[in-house]
This record gives C-alpha cells, sequence and structure tokens, in this order.
C-alpha cells in the first residue's frame, strides 16, 4: 500500500502535465524525474520512475500511453485525487483537473460512487467548479482546433454578444440541438470533467453556472443534467430566486418551459385517451404563473427585459398551433405576461419601468412574437390614463421605428391574420394607436400620413420593385393598424365617424387594387381587402346602395367583395338588393375566369351567400373547365355546392346533372370524411331526384 | 390638349459627368410621363430636384457621375425640355449641365421584350406597358468616349449611378448624350398567361372599359419551342379574355397589339418561359414570376430573365417525346455554346490533384457574394456525401462564404446518419436536398453533372469533389446559365428529399 501511494503521488501529476492542452508538452523522462525528485523519497524514487515509465511505449518517437495501461494508471490517478483534493485549491492549480479530465469518465464515476466519501465528491465538484472558473475567465475551455469549425477563435459562437442577447434562444438551442457541437469545441478533458463533476453533483449545477461564465461550458452541463432536473418540475424555479445570474435565468425558463411542454403533452395524450387531464393541467399552468410571476419579482428592466424574452421565444420551446386539446400552454403564457406586465405597470409606475418599457422591450420582425404593450395600455386606460397614454405612444413610436427600419432594409413583413398571435399583437397596436392619437386625427389621417412617406408610386413600382413590394407590405400593415384602432375606439365606446371608416376601407382597396396592377397578379388577394371590407360593413353603417356603388368599382377586388356581403349579412340580414348586387358583380367578373383560381374562390363563396343561382353555375363551370388541374378537394366541394345551388334553385339540367354525378364519383367514390356528409346527403337526393324524374 | 398635358406626371432623370474643370456634361436624360391617376393613391407631387453624385477617380477628365431627378407635370417638364433645346444647356440650382442635341427627334416605340438572343431594341422604360419614343440624339463622339472610358475604369461606381437612371446606358452607348421622352402608352394594359393543357390567354384592359371597343384593336400572337416558331395567329380584340389552343409545347411566347385605325404597333411583349409540373406561370413584365402551387403550399417565385438562355420543360404527354428530344437538342446546344464561349474567354481554371487546397480555395472565391447579388446559390454533385476530408473541407468553405446567403445543395444519395450539425452555427439558411431514383433495384442519382450557380453565373465542375485529390478538377465559369432553369426546376419540383442536417444531432 506504501508503494500505491507513493505512484499515486506522483501519477496525477504526471498524467494532469502531459494532458494539459493548455501547457507546453514537457519531456517525459525529464518530467518523471523531476516529479520523482521532489515527492518520492531517495529509497523509492528508483523503483517509482521505473514503474511509470512502463507505463509508456514509442510510436513515431514519442511516448504514448499504452493502451494495456490505462486502466491501471486511471486507479492510480483516482486515487491520488482522492487524497489531493482535501488539501487542493480551487482556482489555484489546473493539473489535477486535466489529469482527471483524462481518465475514462464511465470508469471514474462508478469507482467514486463505490469508494469515495460524500465528503470528498463535494470537493470534487467544488475544486471543478473553482478551477473552470479560472479557465474560463482565461478562455481556456475551447479548443482552438476543433472549434474552428465555428469560425470563430476560442468559442466566440457562443460567447458571441449576439447570443447573450438571447441567452433563452442560447439554451434552448444548445441543449435541443447541438450537444455534440458544445462538446466538439470544448477541449475533451474539459467536457470529461464537466460530466463527472454533474453527474456526481447535480445539484451544483447552479454553481457551475454561476461561476463558469461560458456559454459553451454552461450549455454542456445544462445537457448534462436535463434529466436529473425533470424529475422534479418545479426545482428550476428555485434557481430564479434572489439575484441569479442571466445564463441561469435563461436556463431556469428554458427547463420549466420544457417541463410545461412536457406536462401539456402528457395532459393532451391522457385527454385523448383516458380524459383525466385536469391534473397535467393544473400543474403546468401554474409552474408558468410562477415563472412569470417570479421574473415580475426582479428590477423593472429586468423584469421587462425578461418578460418580453420569454414571450418572443414562447413559440421556440411550447410550438405553436399544434394543441389539439383543451390547453395551449402557449396562449396561457401569454394571459400570464400579459397580466403579469399590467400588474407591474398598475403597482410600479415609476422613472425605471417607464425607461425600461423604452429600451428593454424587445422588438422583433416577427410581429407576433413581441410582447403586446398595447393590450397592456389598453388595460389600465380607465384607471390611469395617463400611464395609458405613455405605454402607447412608447408602442407606436416603436412601431414606426421598426417600420421604417424594415422598409429601410427592404427586410420585410411577415404575419398573417389568420393566425392568432398576429391577430393579438395587430389589436394592441391598434388599442396603442387609438389611445395615442390626438383627438383632431383619425386612424384614417394616420394611416395617409405613413402611406404617403413610403415608395408607392408607379415610378417606384419600375425602379425599384423591391423597395416598393416591402412598401406594400408595410403599407398593409398601417392600414391594418388603423382598422385595428377603429375596432379598439368602438370598444371603448369611442365612435370614429362611419364615413371616416368607410373612407379608410376605400383607401384601402385603392391601395391593394393599384399595387396588384403594378405586381401585374398577386398570389392570394390581400387579407387587408377583406378586413377593410368587415370594418367598413359593421361600423361605416353602410347603406346597400353604397354595397352596390362598391361592387361596380373596379378598385374593389373579390376578396373585398366576399368581405362586404358576408359582413353585411351577418350584421344586417339578407340585401333587398341582394339580386342587383349579384348581377353587378357577375358582369364584373364576366371575364375573370382564366387569371388566378383564388379569385373564383372568393366569387363562389359570394354566390352562395347571396344565393345566386346563375352566376354560381357559371363560375362552377369556368373553375372545371380552365383550373381542373390545380383545384384542390376543398375546390371540388365548392364547385359542388355552387352546382347544388343552381340545381335547387333552378332545377337541374342534364349537364349539372351530369357534372353533378362526376363530381359526386370523384369526391365520394370511397369515403366520406364526416364534414362532407352533409353535403353528399344534399346531392344524393338532387341525384336521386334526377332518377325518378 | 393642355389638359392632357396637365393630367400627366413627369419623372425627369438627367445622368451627368463632370470633368476636372467642372464642366458637367449630359451622359443621358430621360423624361418619363404617364396619367397622373396611374401613380397611385399615394403620391404627392414635389417638384424639386434630387442629387446624387458619386465620385470615380482619375478617370481621364472625368471626376465624378451625378444624377438629377425631379418629379413634376408633364407641362413643366416640357418647359425644362424646351429650354435645353434653345441654350443647349441646363441649370440645376448652380450646376450647369451642357447638351449637344439635334434639333429634330426621332419617333420611335419601345415595347416589353425579354428574350435574349441578339442585339435587341430599346425596352419600354415601363415595367407595365410599352412607351412611345421623342428621342433628341448626340452625335458628339468626345462624350461617349469619356462615358466607355469611365465605365471601364469605374465600373462599379459607374454602374452604381447608372442604375438609379432607369436606362441602361453602359450597355447602350450609342445613346450617350441623349434625350429621351418616353411615354407610357396605358391605352392598354396587356398581358399573356401560359397555362397548361397548351393554353395561352391573352388579357387586355383599360382605365376607359371594361370590354375593348369592336373593330379598334387587333392582335397576333406567337409562340416558339426551341427556337422553332410553333404557333402564331391573329385575331380581333374583342374580349377582355382570349383563350388560345396550341398543339406543341412552347418556351417563348409573344404577342403584338394593332391599333387598326392607323396600323400602330401599341404594344408588344415576348419572353421565355419556364414551365415545370405542378406550376402555373405567368409572364408579365420584367421579372418573370413563376406561382409554384400544390397540395398544402404556393409560392411564388421571381426570375430574373435575363440569367437564363435556356429552359426545361415538361409537357403533356401526347407532344412529350418529340419536346423532349428537341428540347435535348437544343440544351446540347446551348451547353456547346457555352462551352466554347467560356474557352473563349479564357474561363477555364485547372487544378491538379496536389492543388486541392487551392481548388477548394477557388470554389469559395466563386461562391462569395458580391453587391447586389440576389437570390440563393445552388452547389449540385450527384456523388458528394460529405464524407471525405476534401468534402468536408469544401462544403466548409461554401457555408462559410455563403454566410447569410441561401445556399442549396443538391446530391444523389445521402445517408440520414450523416449530421452536420457542427456546421449549423455557421450556416442555418443551407439546405441539402437529395434527388435519386431507382434503376434495375439500384438507388442513383437523378442527376449526373456537376456545377455551381451563383446570382451573376454558372461554373461547371467537371470533377466530383471525393474525386479531386485523385484526378483533379476543371472549373469552367460561363455568366449564360444553361443549368439554372433545369436546377431551379428540379429544385422545387419537390422530387427531392429534404436531408436533415441538424436535428436529431445527439
Amino acid at each position: 500500500m506504501q508503494k500505491e501511494e507513493q505512484i499515486s503521488k506522483i501519477a496525477w501529476r504526471v498524467i494532469g502535465t502531459t494532458e494539459s492542452p493548455i501547457r507546453k508538452s514537457p519531456n517525459l523522462a525529464k518530467l518523471i524525474d523531476g516529479l520523482a525528485r521532489n515527492y518520492i523519497p531517495d529509497s523509492e524514487r528508483k523503483r517509482v520512475i521505473e514503474v511509470i515509465n512502463s507505463w509508456y511505449e514509442t510510436r513515431d518517437g514519442r511516448p504514448w500511453l499504452a493502451e494495456d495501461n490505462k486502466d491501471k494508471v486511471h486507479e492510480w490517478v483516482l486515487h491520488g485525487a482522492a487524497q489531493r483534493l482535501l488539501e487542493a485549491q480551487p482556482g489555484k492549480e489546473d493539473t489535477l483537473f486535466w489529469a482527471m479530465g483524462a481518465v475514462d469518465t464511465e470508469a471514474a464515476l462508478e469507482t467514486i460512487r463505490a469508494s469515495w466519501e460524500p465528503e470528498q465528491i463535494d470537493k470534487l465538484a467544488e475544486y471543478v467548479i473553482g478551477t473552470l472558473k479560472v479557465l474560463c475567465e482565461k478562455s481556456d475551455v475551447l479548443d482552438p482546433s476543433r472549434a474552428a469549425g465555428f469560425k470563430a477563435d476560442r468559442g466566440k459562437v457562443y460567447a458571441d454578444p449576439k447570443y447573450k442577447e438571447e441567452r433563452i434562444k442560447t439554451f434552448y438551442i444548445s441543449e435541443r440541438y447541438q450537444p455534440s457541437v458544445i462538446c466538439w469545441g470544448l477541449y475533451t478533458g474539459v467536457a470529461k470533467v464537466i460530466r463527472l463533476a454533474m453527474m456526481l453533483r447535480p445539484d451544483k449545477f447552479p454553481r457551475l453556472v454561476e461561476s463558469a461564465d461560458h456559454p459553451t461550458v454552461q450549455g454542456w452541463a445544462l445537457f448534462i443534467v436535463s434529466p436529473y432536473q425533470r424529475t422534479d418540475p418545479s426545482q428550476a424555479l428555485d434557481w430564479l430566486k434572489g439575484k441569479p445570474s442571466e445564463p441561469l435565468i435563461a436556463i431556469a425558463i428554458v427547463h420549466t418551459l420544457k417541463t410545461v411542454q412536457k406536462l401539456a403533452w402528457e395532459a393532451e395524450y391522457q385527454g385523448r385517451n383516458q380524459r383525466e387531464h385536469e391534473k397535467p393541467h393544473g400543474t403546468a399552468s401554474l409552474l408558468l404563473s410562477r415563472l412569470v410571476n417570479q421574473l415580475a419579482q426582479y428590477e423593472p428592466a429586468e423584469s421587462v427585459r425578461w418578460l418580453s424574452e420569454l414571450y418572443e421565444h414562447r413559440v421556440l420551446i411550447l410550438g405553436m398551433n399544434r394543441w389539439t386539446g383543451d390547453y395551449d400552454p402557449g396562449e396561457d403564457l401569454e394571459e400570464h405576461c400579459v397580466d403579469e406586465m399590467t400588474e407591474l405597470v398598475r403597482r410600479n409606475w415609476d422613472s425605471d419601468l417607464r425607461g425600461a418599457l423604452k429600451s428593454e422591450a424587445r422588438w422583433g420582425a416577427i410581429t407576433q412574437q413581441n410582447l403586446p404593450l398595447g393590450t397592456i395600455a389598453q388595460k389600465i386606460h380607465i384607471d390611469y390614463p395617463d400611464r395609458s397614454t405613455e405605454i402607447a405612444r412608447i408602442v407606436i413610436e416603436k412601431h414606426s421605428q421598426r417600420i421604417g427600419e424594415i422598409a429601410e432594409n427592404n427586410e420585410g413583413i411577415h404575419y398573417t391574420l389568420t393566425d392568432s398571435r398576429a391577430v393579438k399583437w395587430m389589436k394592441g397596436l391598434g388599442a396603442a394607436l387609438a389611445i395615442a392619437l390626438p383627438e383632431s386625427e383619425s386612424p384614417l389621417d394616420w394611416a395617409t400620413t405613413q402611406c404617403s412617406r413610403l415608395p408607392l408610386t408607379a415610378w417606384d413600382a419600375d425602379e425599384a420593385p423591391r423597395k416598393f413590394r416591402v412598401a406594400d407590405e408595410v403599407a398593409q400593415t398601417q392600414l391594418a393598424v388603423a382598422f385595428y384602432a377603429v375596432l379598439a375606439s368602438y370598444e371603448a365606446g369611442v365612435i370614429v365617424e362611419p364615413e371616416t371608416v368607410r373612407r379608410l376601407a376605400e383607401r384601402a382597396w385603392q391601395h391593394c387594387h393599384f399595387v396588384g396592377q403594378q405586381q401585374a397578379y398577386r398570389l392570394e388577394e390581400p387579407e387587408l381587402e377583406e378586413l377593410a371590407a368587415r370594418v367598413a360593413v359593421a361600423l361605416g353603417k353602410p347603406g346597400e346602395e353604397w354595397l352596390v356603388t362598391q361592387a361596380k368599382n373596379p378598385e374593389v377586388g373579390p376578396r373585398s367583395l366576399w368581405g362586404m356581403v358576408d359582413a353585411y349579412i351577418e350584421n344586417y340580414g339578407h340585401p333587398i338588393l341582394a339580386n342587383e348586387l349579384s348581377r353587378t358583380i357577375a358582369a364584373r367578373h364576366r371575364n375573370s375566369k382564366v387569371g388566378e383560381i383564388s379569385i373564383l374562390r372568393y366569387l363562389a363563396m359570394i354566390w352562395q351567400r347571396l344565393e345566386s343561382a346563375d352566376a354560381a353555375l357559371e363560375t362552377a363551370e369556368a373553375m372545371m373547365e380552365y383550373h381542373r388541374r390545380t383545384m384542390e378537394r376543398e375546390d371540388y366541394l365548392t364547385v359542388m355546392s355552387l352546382l347544388i345551388l343552381a340545381a335547387r334553385q333552378k332545377g337541374s339540367t342534364s349537364k349539372t346533372k351530369r357534372d353533378m354525378r362526376a363530381l359526386y364519383d370523384h369526391l365520394w367514390n370511397s369515403h366520406t370524411p364526416r364534414e362532407e356528409i352533409e353535403t353528399k346527403e344534399i346531392a344524393d337526393i338532387l341525384l336521386a331526384q334526377k332518377m325518378e324524374g | 390638349m393642355y389638359s392632357e398635358i396637365s393630367a400627366r406626371a413627369a419623372r425627369i432623370t438627367v445622368m451627368a459627368m463632370q470633368d476636372a474643370n467642372g464642366i458637367s456634361t449630359n451622359v443621358f436624360t430621360l423624361i418619363r410621363h404617364r396619367d397622373h391617376r396611374s401613380l397611385g393613391p399615394w403620391y404627392q407631387e414635389n417638384p424639386t430636384w434630387h442629387c446624387d453624385t458619386a465620385p470615380v477617380g482619375n478617370v481621364g477628365d472625368i471626376r465624378s457621375l451625378s444624377l438629377y431627378r425631379y418629379d413634376g407635370t408633364l407641362a413643366k417638364c416640357r418647359e425644362i425640355v424646351k429650354r435645353i433645346l434653345q441654350e443647349d444647356k441646363l441649370d440645376i440650382g448652380g450646376n450647369e449641365i451642357q447638351f449637344k442635341l439635334e434639333p429634330q427627334p426621332r419617333h420611335h416605340w419601345a415595347y416589353q421584350e425579354h428574350t435574349s438572343s441578339g442585339i435587341k431594341s430599346l425596352n419600354s422604360p415601363f415595367s407595365n406597358c410599352s412607351a412611345e419614343i421623342c428621342e433628341y440624339w448626340c452625335f458628339d463622339a468626345d462624350a461617349r468616349e469619356k462615358w466607355i472610358a469611365t465605365v471601364e475604369a469605374d465600373a462599379e461606381a459607374a454602374e452604381k449611378i447608372a442604375a438609379a437612371l432607369h436606362f441602361p446606358i453602359s450597355q447602350r452607348t450609342d445613346r450617350v448624350g441623349n434625350l429621351m421622352i418616353a411615354k407610357a402608352h396605358a391605352a392598354i394594359e396587356s398581358e399573356i398567361t401560359a397555362l397548361q393543357g397548351n393554353r395561352l390567354v391573352l388579357k387586355v384592359a383599360s382605365r376607359d372599359w371594361t370590354e375593348p371597343p369592336q373593330g379598334e384593336y387587333s392582335a397576333t400572337i406567337w409562340a416558339e419551342h426551341s427556337g422553332d416558331r410553333v404557333f402564331r395567329r391573329s385575331l380581333e380584340v374583342n374580349r377582355s379574355e382570349a383563350v388560345l389552343n396550341h398543339e406543341s409545347d412552347v418556351d417563348l411566347v409573344g404577342y403584338e397589339i394593332y391599333r387598326n385605325n392607323d396600323g400602330e404597333c401599341i404594344d408588344r411583349y415576348e419572353a421565355h418561359l419556364i414551365k415545370e409540373i405542378g406550376f402555373s406561370m405567368t409572364v408579365i413584365g420584367q421579372p418573370i414570376n413563376i406561382r409554384v402551387g400544390g397540395k398544402g403550399y404556393s409560392f411564388e417565385r421571381q426570375i430574373n430573365t435575363n440569367s437564363f438562355g435556356s429552359t426545361s420543360s415538361i409537357t403533356d404527354k401526347n407532344t412529350e417525346g418529340l419536346d423532349q428530344a428537341i428540347r435535348q437538342k437544343h440544351l446540347e446546344y446551348n451547353a456547346y455554346e457555352t462551352d466554347r464561349a467560356a474557352r473563349r474567354e479564357g474561363n477555364l481554371h485547372r487544378f491538379n490533384p496536389e492543388e486541392v487546397g487551392e481548388a477548394i480555395e477557388h470554389i469559395a472565391q466563386l461562391v462569395r457574394p458580391k453587391a447586389g447579388w440576389n437570390g440563393p446559390v445552388y452547389f449540385a454533385d450527384p456523388h458528394f456525401k460529405g464524407e471525405t476530408e476534401t468534402e468536408v473541407k469544401m462544403l466548409t468553405a461554401i457555408l462559410s462564404e455563403t454566410y447569410g446567403q441561401p445556399l442549396n445543395i443538391l446530391c444523389g444519395l445521402w445517408d440520414d446518419q450523416r449530421k452536420l450539425g457542427y456546421l449549423k452555427s455557421l450556416v442555418a439558411q443551407a439546405e441539402l436536398r437529395s434527388f435519386t431514383r431507382t434503376r434495375d433495384g439500384r438507388i442513383l442519382p437523378a442527376f449526373h453533372d456537376r456545377y455551381l450557380i451563383t446570382p451573376d453565373g454558372e461554373t461547371l465542375i467537371t470533377n466530383s469533389v471525393n474525386g479531386w485529390d485523385k484526378d483533379g478538377v476543371t472549373f469552367h465559369s460561363s455568366p449564360y446559365g444553361a443549368y439554372r432553369a433545369e436546377t431551379e426546376g428540379l429544385w422545387y419540383s419537390g422530387i427531392g428529399k429534404k436531408v436533415d442536417l441538424w436535428e436529431g444531432e445527439a
């Protein structure tokens, strides 16, 4: 045993020195000789030197630790480490660190778990954390040659400021996608020691994150401890208490959201199979509530920053539109964030918070990911009108700034009003605009000023088509915001003049028509057209004559007409002038057969709403004649509905019957989806009548 | 007459070059005018001169180029033209620009034509209509020589300023010194659409009527396939939408519209088509827009007609064999011409097996983004597997260089287990698709050639990357675009399997 002690005294020193990637390679013989001189009594020295030299074999003129000896040597190292750790000073020396990094981790785990005292394990974890702290400070954790694939020396990829600004994203990505990237970038010894320490003491993870401020190291440690943390869903929330560092906050957020995601999946699964989804929902919602609440306890700037970053990246972790059950954790989180921010503004309206709202709230290009501060302004408007106005102005100012950048840099705006999150954001903006505008200025005035500044003339379309295209997107956004402002005003009991609402709609249609002419055709009729129509009809108090006038107006496209007709019937019932309206629209589109199928789709919806049999038949024939190749199942169903309408109103001709039969066979040859059963049954009756007749 | 003039809005752009003595000479002046109503709902008249100037270094006598722009009524612009013709100069805020114009103008038309063969007549300076041109010529050889010297010495500055002129003066040096007045002829707006099922649709529209007045206009429509005229028909324009059936597949369509009372051709258009499975497409103006649609997806793509010289088409069954064979001949001819042109212009770069490093550097330099690039870079190699050292090095090089740019990689069979997660932090915008076919039970690549396509040209690569260190490689660059149409067609055809390079990396 005495002899083993002697060997183990210098075994870890030899291995640690030779395996350290940040030290110059020593001459092995001299190293062993020198260490033996320092640590081994004269009587044992020669033997120990011989034993240690015997571990190595020479290849290509260099000494290599022989494969056969590795297990034995690793035992010596661990044995020596166990002794040394009791007196080792973390951060003062790293030889032991590199020696532990050379040992096979699985074997070391086995040995340590079996024979080390808890105190020794604790010392090991503390030593690793302390040494990592120093190595991180010196940027000595990444292997430049391995990290070269990142095209960034010494781990700039994960130490990059842009990643620091998006901590949540960084740690989500590092855990979800890139453990191997991180591992590849780290020195092998560093990666192995972190693994060893975190496997032995996962509870030390927060300490490691706080000490070793390097995203690559933190990301790797996170990857190691993830399976442990998931066993206790709320443990990560404890890390948020006090004054944790930014990485720890981000990691706690990522962990909590992933736990929530897991619970929501479980709930959905159970909901589908066992109808027992109350508990997981409740736990998930409670976790989200606690998370958001905890983030709101920090200094105002911190709270605003974290809540908006959390809101922005919620989709990344929780997913979007994929929850089919009753519970959507994304929506739940959105509500918690808005409620908590509202409370923050109510209880703590000081200069810090106001400054934070101006500077810390994040404004990305993807609108639906931004925290809807406008909604918060709306929520406090009655109780705190001044605060509400100030927030609304910040929102509009930031929005203008962001829109200006988008137009300047040709970035484009990506949203669709069929996405509930985008609508939420737009409603927030509308609410902010309604609050921020002075009484003398209407949403129409505001939109006109905004659009007139944009490169949106025919000259611009000729000379800078890309800029023109982006300007169109910006203009459509601004006009949509104006419509949402009209709606928000109405909800708040402030009535915008009906004539102003109608004029706003007409301007929107003019714009869409003009852009459509410049771009010759478009993929889809703009959503703005329909929004304008619906708001104009709902709040613009239109008469039926106005409807007919618009139907004649070449600037009012088919989607606008559809929106108008649908909203009119919804708000005021079937129009008395339905026939005239239908004739006018049909006359205008008599030759719109070959162009975009989307035009025919809207016309088809109009005929069904107005119950116009002749026009329905004409559109059905045009769809079958010119668009059969691009038609999807829904289009075939539309044609069937049009034929049914015609047959019911006018009776069936032999051609209608033939077409219906062909469609019937095409659609329902083998299987009828549940939602199509009603249409099929009507077709059955009509086709049976044909048989009888 | 006056009311017509006052109802029109005009834009003047004057491009001038300044010499060392501070004397400015007109390079080209373009005056475009159109119906005031056609400018859009947000147009606001702002009758002041704007100026952009760019220095061009010491190029002979020339020191800088300037572009002046003015928006006003046509009446005001006519006054300006009148003054130029009387005084041979234009004073803009104290800057005097010299003109040397012939007193009699020449009248002609400019249409929308986007074919790339031969020397083209002038294209309309309006994106969606023809133009009646009134052009005052300058026969001063000195101005032309100075301009050519400037372009040759500092092409970047010259192109930057010239781009804002909205007239290709760098290519049309015969026009240097001229003043051109272009009237948008928007009495009729027209477009042609090629539908699947061998049908062409001519659409005409006007602000003044919903259906064309009977007997006022007639049209001639033609179509070509691989250089052969396969369809030509004349008809009266008496409907806003005319559908014409044709027998063969087509890759070029065109039409002319005539005013019957004086026989004047008031609109003309010609452009290449690209057709692929599942695509419907429309050609109107430049660039060409392709709309790609399928179940659950639909998107639009722009293709610059200048960037391709050949097209790929998949036709209706009944003519497929013949059309494909002719197409193949045509492609071979194009490839031969491309090859010949590349050799003539010295665009061959050969690297021996021991020069793999240099070859990688060469390809890295080819994909390095340049000013004005728009669109993805394509790299195609049927045997690329991302396995050998050369492959990994080459891939890393092009991924690094295309950072921030879309990069589309086409390859044959790819091992699904092979992940390149470590590269994702470099370029998330890269996408790799595997194109395979099965023959005799064997999985083979669905394409053969190796090439690189950048927004400004193509490079044929003689060897797959995995063989560079054994056999060397030759790069063969050309600006002609023999592969682009086929590649984009292949890429968006849905045949390729998107390879998940990053996910699942554990």
